[in-house]
């Protein structure tokens, strides 16, 4: 039997049209007055995961990110991320062999020395000392102005060239606008990031590193995924059985509760009760930031270098207004504890769309655009900040309050 | 005594019935028919371009979107640069051709190594099935691989370390169920099939985006081949689609808007949210589902819808019939008929009990047979077991009620009284909040956390402070 049918054209029609709608809504410009329509549009155009589940594989994101998962699961994680387009070469932080493991360290690892590869089709390096940077001598020349960024994968720029990294950018910047004021000063910004790099991580490694460059302001870099990457250093460490170091950490995981029973390793030396010692520490967390802040802003009050709290967010949903809020309050409030100034630039990617900010579908780090506007906004939030402000450029504060300050180049 | 079994469970022909297969030649009508091709597949240069412009407008909704990943967008592109060539081509090469795109589409998508051993190994597993040896013993060397298969997947080995970690799950995809039904296929089928046929059954282009994906029937899946004129079938293929993105949209509204975590249940009213989001979470399922079965359509492959309204359903069995009619159609042919048929000297209600009970036994093990291959762990648990067993029973008392209910049915109007109507807005309403709440036990990690949040979900009293909150807010809002 043959069924030679007739085209039945408005069915087709009204579905063509309906595609038309759906794209119509897709593509309009949506007033920014209008949040709850631009936050729907935004959710629908959105592959990534929800609060709740990026909270629950936070952790295996970031582990799968320095390449320590060998699981099934992480297996399929990987297949998850192949179909959302992740390109075969595109490796791991540990993969890239860009770092190396420092055992029986707290740091726990660094990035090599002199490093040039190419990672995702963007160069990587590294200088003399390990920093994802441009080259420096540890003497600071005379004339010359220091700031140290102390952070994790997004200031380490990863997925990004060298001269896209807003660190960077913010150098050539702050030269070209001393150059502008006449001032005979020269700016150096060295980055001391590293990916997945905890709080106290940065901490350590402000001691050890950035100290004996002498920096003259140092601008620590906080994520909302802090929280995170410090039970992941703290299982860590306790996984290879580290020296806690700290005297604040010893504490915290003496007070969680944390016995020798929990510590059992399996026979491939990873921590059998995993998920107890986390439930144990996630009390303690937030307290152990804000003591590792008050550290780092002892020493830096010490040193006599001011130290500034930059707030930085990931690209799309992750860091979406709702999602952050309580991270950017708790950050915020830590900051204030320790009468931090606060550069809060976790408003910097709202409203835009993540497609053209991220280094790709699979990876919500920012690139080279996300960079730029990460740059400009820390730019015109140092620019606001009269006291920082006039440490960078020797302005007087009468001078800035009359005249207001001269952004120079910051035009989008 | 009893009422007949086929009307109570499958109210429809059996799937590979469905679709009657083309004959006749063409003649009269106008457009290219090469000789010999049949009616269906006479070309028409304007309808086809309208097709094709339809889904390049569906794929800049894609792009737009972003909708299901690279992998998606990927293999919706191949599929518009390999109709118009599918569409030309000598009905006889039509099937080949659309291996060659399956397989361009697994090696664009993946890569030529992990391309080129998942071929080899589904060349392994066909080859068997086509060994001239006894049914049986096929079968036994098919077992025998998967769990050799199954093995490497978990333990390192010479066979794990040669092969990428990614060729297990896409070989699964393949074959976890379609080989159950082809090797059912090649015990029962008349004479054997050709290499083609088969080959487009286990080689599907858009199953290399969607990992998880309909059990496609193999007997409904040859029949249904240009079993319509071949513009009305791409033409439904693409309605199918369009269906397929409004889920696959409405799916991440709730997910990103509305879906609250489970530890943030605190009264009846974030209970309510939680269950109808968390439930409604299967939007992505069925939308999924939606595009694959639409993609097929285009390349002349007539399929069943893959779901039926099922957010409608009026009761148990009927909710089994809605929701994932593939699963249903497949353990209708694979557990419930043959376990009806050997208990034909039963009584009808007994061997209608046992035949469910199997299907939802079945159903929770093949899950976690689906769960090991897809997702590297069995998935195993006391939710798991308690919601296909809930399930099972549920629909047991349903096919029982509807067994008896058959002979005193009156026949019904044209127009359904008001009453009619509010009883089966009651019965709907009744099936969506029990799906919904055994679907948060299903989603939930344990059965305590389950009960946990439901004695959460209890508190009246925060409810009604929330709701007057929520009121207040609306009005200040719209003031």
């Amino acid at each position: 039997m043959t069924r030679c049918e007739p085209p039945h054209h408005r069915p087709c029609l009204l579905c063509f049209v309906q595609t038309l709608l759906v794209l119509a809504v897709g593509m309009a410009p949506i007033p920014a007055t209008w949040a709850r329509a631009r936050s729907a549009l935004e959710s629908a155009r959105s592959p990534e995961l929800n609060r709740a589940d990026r909270e629950a594989t936070a952790g295996g994101y970031y582990e799968g990110l320095l390449g320590g998962v060998d699981t099934t699961e992480g297996t399929r994680f990987e297949l998850m991320l192949r179909l959302l387009g992740k390109p075969t070469d595109w490796n791991r932080f540990r993969a890239a062999n860009v770092s190396r493991h420092l055992p029986d360290d707290f740091l726990m690892f660094e990035l090599q020395p002199n490093t040039h590869r190419s990672l995702f089709g963007q160069p990587f390096t590294t200088n003399a000392h390990g920093m994802r940077d441009r080259g420096y001598a540890v003497a600071k020349p005379a004339g010359t102005f220091r700031v140290a960024v102390l952070g994790s994968s997004m200031d380490m720029g990863w997925g990004v060239g060298a001269d896209e990294m807003y660190v960077n950018l913010l150098e050539d910047w702050l030269n070209l606008h001393a150059e502008r004021l006449g001032l005979g000063r020269r700016f150096e910004v060295l980055n001391f990031a590293v990916a997945a790099y905890s709080p106290m991580q940065r901490l350590e490694a402000y001691r050890r590193k950035a100290r004996q460059f002498h920096p003259d302001l140092v601008i620590y870099s906080a994520t909302m995924l802090d929280v995170r990457l410090l039970e992941i250093h703290l299982c860590d460490m306790l996984q290879a059985r580290v020296d806690l170091r700290y005297d604040f950490v010893r504490e915290a995981v003496a007070a969680a509760g944390i016995t020798a029973a929990d510590l059992a390793l399996d026979s491939k030396e990873r921590l059998l009760h995993k998920d107890d010692i986390k439930r144990k520490l996630r009390p303690f967390y937030w307290s152990i930031y804000d003591d590792t802040m008050g550290t780092l802003a002892a020493d830096c009050r010490a040193a006599g270098v001011p130290l500034a709290f930059a707030i930085i967010p990931r690209v799309g949903l992750a860091d979406a207004p709702n999602a952050r809020a309580n991270a950017v309050i708790r950050l915020r409030g830590i900051a204030e504890h320790h009468a931090l100034p606060v550069l809060d630039l976790s408003h910097i990617f709202d409203h835009l769309d993540p497609g053209t900010l991220e280094i790709a579908a699979w990876d919500d780090h920012p690139n080279a655009l996300g960079h730029r506007r990460l740059f400009l906004g820390l730019a015109r939030a140092l620019v606001k900040d009269r006291a920082l402000y006039n440490a960078l450029f020797h302005v007087d504060e009468a001078r800035h309050v009359a005249e207001g300050p001269r952004p120079g180049v910051l035009k989008e | 005594m009893w009422p007949d079994t086929q009307r109570t469970i499958a109210s429809r022909p059996a799937p590979h019935r469905r679709f009657v297969p083309m004959s006749g030649l063409g003649a009269g009508r106008p457009g290219l028919l090469y000789p010999g091709e049949p009616e269906n597949c006479r070309r028409d240069a304007l309808h086809f371009l309208l097709i094709l412009g339809h889904l390049g407008l569906l794929l800049t909704v894609f792009k737009v979107f972003r909708i299901e990943g690279r992998a998606f967008q990927m293999l919706v592109t191949l599929a518009l640069a390999a109709l118009p060539v599918h569409y030309v081509l000598p009905f006889r090469w039509k099937k080949p051709a659309f291996v060659l795109a399956s397989l361009l589409g697994l090696t664009w998508v993946f890569g030529a190594a992990t391309s080129a051993c998942v071929t080899a190994l589904a060349a392994i597993l066909i080859g068997v099935c086509f060994l001239p040896i006894a049914w049986h013993a096929r079968v036994a060397i098919l077992a025998a691989l998967a769990v050799a298969f199954g093995v490497a997947t978990t333990r390192p080995g010479p066979l794990a370390a040669a092969i990428p970690d990614n060729v297990w799950p896409i070989l699964a995809t393949m074959f976890m169920f379609r080989m159950i039904v082809y090797a059912y296929e090649l015990k029962h089928a008349r004479r054997p099939e050709t290499l083609v046929d088969t080959l487009s059954y286990f080689f599907l282009l858009p199953n290399y985006c969607f990992l998880h994906f309909p059990v496609v029937d193999y007997r409904t899946f040859q029949r249904g081949y240009f079993a319509r004129e071949v513009h009305a079938l791409q033409r439904a293929g693409l309605r199918m689609m369009f269906r397929g993105t409004v889920h696959l949209l409405l799916y991440r509204l709730v997910y990103h808007e509305l879906l609250i975590p489970a530890e943030e249940v605190r009264n009846a009213a974030t209970l309510a949210g939680y269950l109808v989001c968390n439930y409604l979470l299967y939007l992505r399922v069925s939308g999924q589902f939606h595009m694959a079965c639409g993609m097929l359509h285009l390349f002349g492959f007539q399929l069943p819808e893959t779901h039926h309204h099922y957010l409608l359903a009026t009761g148990f069995t009927d909710y089994w019939r809605r929701i994932n009619i593939y699963w249903k159609d497949f353990m209708v042919r694979i557990v419930f008929n043959p376990v009806v048929f050997r208990l034909k000297r039963r009584p009808q209600p007994v061997a209608l009990a046992a035949a469910t009970l199997a299907v939802f036994l079945s159903t929770w093990l093949l899950h976690a047979y689906q769960s090991f291959w897809l997702r590297g762990t069995w998935g195993l648990g006391a939710p798991d077991a308690l919601f296909w067993g809930i399930l099972g029973v549920l629909v047991l008392i349903n096919v029982q009620l509807d067994a008896r209910g058959t002979r005193a049915r009156a026949p019904r109007s044209a127009t359904p009284s008001p009453r009619r109507v509010a009883v089966r807005a009651l019965k709907m309403a009744g099936t969506f909040t029990t799906i919904a709440l055994l679907w948060s036990l299903w989603s939930s990690p344990s059965v305590g956390a389950w009960l946990e949040m439901l004695c959460r979900g209890a508190r009246i009293a925060d409810s009604a402070t929330d709701i007057r909150d929520l009121v207040a807010g609306m009005i200040s809002s719209a003031a």
